[in-house]
């Protein structure tokens, strides 16, 4: 059965563990290195007819060879145009991949962003079973741990002709330019090179089947959709009926008591510190972007909505409706707010009752009381991809200030865009190194007059004992139109006063 | 300061469909005196953006000074306003964009005023690709039936997406199951150069974007300047605010030689990658350039320029060449476009040949083709590139250090 050469590393060594897999098809053997996921996918490669030329003569050279691909390989051909399957289909290679289980899935991002969907139910068993490391090889462009599938630890990127000799091969524990993929119907071994096209055969068939009027066909109709599309029950009007029931579509509360003229910039008063955190807080510490804890506040609200938790979907899902990012907002569990030090994330210290609760809950009760909230952070605030959410929710929880050592430029200005102030610790100082502890009431003052770029601003820190400590910090509004963006209380607000 | 500058600069030349006028960046060299034509073709791009958006509002002249100043060998921390002709988005990170045009429209409703004027004021395209899952494979029934489970699980988000389409101007979405966005942006949204009626001239201008998707760059392979930003900044974009940016620092990547026998554009993309990631390019534009750009075909240079956020760079930019025309008939593009495009490069000196003089860039890094193997990248990182004949041994060995930690 196994055709490979296994590197011996003795009998106790768990590199080249095996487990006996169930399926439909009968009995398979998976092991370390086994191929579980082949994904042709992403527009990385998809757009390039060269490469998934390329994969189709591979398939092509395979069949006629009479190579397969173990059922323990999940294949998927997943094209970002329609474009290509036309093409692969005019050029006869589409029957070739078919043959091989690289049947059409879908045309999205699928495997490449992690869309990959279930494996069956005995593969993904035996691997929690074994503690397999088995691999994915796709055409995407990334491959982080777990990015792909939870349960596939190693991810190869590779070219579209790779992944189906990969799918081929079974595993990447081969020397694949000196091992064979397979067998033929004689018996002979099948190598890599057997199958492999020459770079004249790749470009002919490109030639023959690439033309304008394939692009021009698809394309004329790319705004149409299927019937699935067009006989979606969609509202009309210029205004959306926003439904209250809806868990993914909620009309969010920025223009709560928006009014035409801009309010006058007030101080910030007898503030609250909602967290208060280290150096490098991600914008995924602070949002993030994955599955929806069960436990959660987000995941406590879907079940009072009625959502059950296997239909939770992703919070990249649902960042149309604010009340579950909002309560998603500080929840990664690997967050360390300073104020609760020694516990996961999503947890706070409401000051006045010196009560531990969830950020979310911390900040519903001290907006009751109509105190406002600030956060503390230390170097690198905000580091990481662009979220915008982090932004929004951060507005959301009421918070109005940010005071942190230093920013990533992208969360700084989404701050500013939804109407948040971001303030810095002058160089060289810290809340450490000032011994704030997050627990006192925070004046902020020097906002209500003369708002100037980069201007300092005084912080008048008062802890219960009523001692109080007064530093200064950078106003990190940067130009002039981020005073106007804050004055507004963020982009939208001054977007729609000019709109208005 | 007045119209002076975006006056002294207004040009025209004829095409086979009348005349075309633009800010010409030559004009603009004789007007203030500072030699542009060996800027980086990107950073030019950037400067015809700042003057022929120059209201003395947000874009003053300043911004156009300073990056007419770019200067290779400092980095700058000048910031300047960019404002993108057009936004893209996808639908994890564009529907709570549309929801807030939305709420928009509620409040001023709400207020008595008419909900029709909130509009972008930028073009919008959202393609649906994101939610698409693999449930179904390895059947001929797997694409019906993965849409329908599609269908099931975001009908919500789609009906909602369905009425933006029909409810707001300058806002187009791309059905699911249609395609992926960069793909499609580099198959038929993109136009290379623009042009708008202004006062009764058609004035022509590159195509910019930004859009609410890191791989966004994949558009600086058809020549086209822009990158993934968040959702708030892609918003202020649609909204008609501009994207207010660090002058960037740019990276000339020479290529030369042609790829080997059995070598694909995959593999090269992942050698650049691995490359860049050693280098540390993060913030930067990558400008490539060189001989070897004349040997790979407008699908290679895009997929080189969609991993820019894995090698770390803002784009991996390449400037318009004969085979960004070839691409654009090939991929059924309108002639007068293709003619547009071909004539606007050639007059604002952005067309490049073998003999092109070579921009000064910040820093070089050079690579010979010729030498890519057959390569995969993994198996956590994009950056970790392994050669196809390596496969093995990599593998073995980090399965090895992997148990050998966990024990």
């Amino acid at each position: 059965m196994n055709q490979h050469s296994r590197t011996d590393w003795g009998e106790d060594d768990d590199t080249a563990k095996t487990a006996e897999v169930e399926l439909d098809s009968g009995k398979h053997l998976l092991s370390n290195g086994s191929v579980v996921i082949s994904a042709i996918t992403s527009c990385t490669n998809t757009s390039n007819p060269s490469v998934m030329i390329g994969a189709g003569l591979v398939a092509k050279k395979a069949v006629e060879h009479g190579l397969s691909v173990s059922p323990l390989v999940k294949t998927s051909l997943a094209p970002g145009s329609r474009v290509v399957t036309d093409y692969l289909e005019a050029s006869g290679l589409m029957y070739y991949l078919n043959k091989l289980g690289f049947d059409l899935v879908g045309y999205g991002c699928t495997t490449c962003i992690g869309n990959s969907g279930p494996l069956p139910d005995p593969i993904e068993n035996a691997i929690k079973k074994h503690d397999l490391t088995c691999a994915a090889v796709l055409s995407g462009n990334r491959n982080f741990e777990g990015r792909i599938h939870p349960f596939v630890k190693f991810s190869y990127l590779a070219s579209p002709p790779l992944v189906v000799a990969f799918a081929l091969a079974g595993t990447v524990d081969i020397d694949i330019y000196n091992e064979p993929l397979g067998k033929d119907s004689d018996d002979n071994p099948v190598f890599l090179k057997d199958i492999w096209p020459s770079q004249e055969e790749i470009r002919t068939t490109v030639e023959k089947v690439l033309n304008p009027e394939l692009f021009r066909a698809q394309y004329s109709l790319v705004f149409e959709g299927d019937e699935n599309w067009s006989s979606l029950s969609t509202p009309k009007g210029s205004q959306y009926e926003w439904e209250k029931d809806s868990t993914y579509i909620q009309e969010p509360p920025y223009f709560k008591d928006f009014s035409i003229e801009s309010h006058s910039l007030s101080d910030i008063k007898s503030a609250n510190v909602l967290v208060l955190l280290g150096d490098s807080v991600t914008t995924d510490h602070i949002s993030p972007a994955g599955a929806i804890p069960k436990d959660g506040p987000a995941g406590m609200f879907l079940i009072d909505e009625g959502v059950k938790p296997s239909e939770f979907n992703s919070f990249g899902s649902r960042r149309g409706n604010h009340e579950v990012m909002i309560r998603g907002t500080f929840a990664n569990i690997r967050l360390r707010n300073q104020l609760v030090p020694g516990t996961e994330g999503g947890m706070t210290i409401h000051t006045p009752t010196n009560e531990k609760m969830s950020v979310f809950e911390a900040s519903r009760r001290y907006q009751s009381e109509g105190r406002p909230l600030i956060v503390i952070g230390g170097k690198e605030y905000g580091t990481g991809s662009s979220r915008d959410w982090a932004a929004k929710g951060t507005a959301l929880l009421g918070v109005k200030a940010v005071i942190a050592e230093s920013y990533e430029r992208i969360h700084r200005s989404n701050l500013v865009g939804m109407g948040v102030l971001p303030l810095q610790f002058k160089h060289g100082e810290s809340w450490k190194s000032l011994s704030l502890t997050g627990f006192e009431d925070y004046n902020i003052e020097g906002i209500s007059k003369e708002l100037s770029p980069r201007k300092e601003i005084m912080v008048q820190a008062i802890n219960n004992g009523g001692d109080q400590k007064v530093f200064n910090v950078i106003c990190r509004l940067d130009s002039p139109i981020e005073i106007d963006y804050y004055r507004n209380g963020g982009i939208l607000r001054t977007v729609l006063r000019e709109m208005i | 300061m007045s119209d002076e500058i975006k006056l002294s600069t207004y040009s025209r030349f004829n095409t086979s469909a009348g005349p075309i006028y633009f800010y010409s960046l030559k004009l603009l060299e004789n007007s203030i005196g500072v030699n542009i034509s060996r800027l980086p073709v990107s950073i030019r791009i950037l400067l015809e953006n700042v003057l022929h958006n120059f209201d003395d509002r947000t874009v003053t002249v300043e911004n156009v000074q300073a990056l007419a100043n770019w200067n290779s060998n400092k980095a700058e921390y000048t910031e300047i306003p960019f404002k993108p002709a057009r936004v893209i988005l996808q639908d994890f990170t564009g529907v709570p964009c549309v929801v807030d045009l939305a709420a928009m429209r509620s409040v001023v409703s709400k207020m008595g005023g008419d909900p029709d004027r909130i509009n972008p004021i930028v073009p919008v395209d959202l393609v649906i690709d994101h939610s698409v899952q693999v449930d179904y494979y390895a059947t001929s029934e797997a694409f019906s039936k993965n849409v329908e489970r599609e269908y099931e699980r975001n009908h919500e988000r789609y009906g909602f997406l369905r009425w933006a389409q029909s409810a707001f101007d300058n806002f187009r979405v791309v059905p699911p199951g249609t395609g992926i966005v960069h793909q499609v942006n580099l198959e038929c949204l993109a136009s290379v150069v623009s042009s708008k009626e202004v006062n009764g001239d058609t004035v022509a201008f590159p195509d910019t974007l930004v859009g609410t998707d890191s791989h966004t760059t994949m558009i600086n392979g058809l020549s086209v300047l822009g990158w993934g930003v968040g959702g708030i900044e892609a918003e202020a974009c649609m909204l008609g605010q501009p994207l207010h940016m660090l002058i960037p620092e740019v990276v000339g990547f020479k290529l030369y030689g042609e790829l080997s026998h059995g070598v694909t554009a995959t593999d090269l993309v992942l050698t650049v990658t691995e490359i860049l990631r050693k280098r540390g390019v993060v913030g930067k534009f990558i400008e490539f350039f060189g001989r070897g750009l004349s040997h790979l075909s407008l699908s290679d240079k895009a997929t080189i320029a969609n991993m820019a956020p894995e090698y770390g760079a803002t784009m991996g930019f390449f400037p318009v060449d004969i085979e960004t025309l070839r691409y654009l008939k090939m991929t059924g593009r309108d002639r007068k476009q293709i003619e547009l495009v071909e004539l606007y490069t050639k007059e604002q000196g952005l067309f490049r040949t073998d003999e092109s003089e070579e921009p000064i860039f910040s820093e070089l890094v050079e690579l010979d083709i010729s030498t890519i193997e057959p390569s995969l990248a993994g198996p956590t990182r994009p950056q970790d590139r392994v050669s196809l004949k390596n496969l093995k041994e990599s593998y073995e060995s980090t399965l090895k250090d992997r148990l050998g930690g966990r024990r």
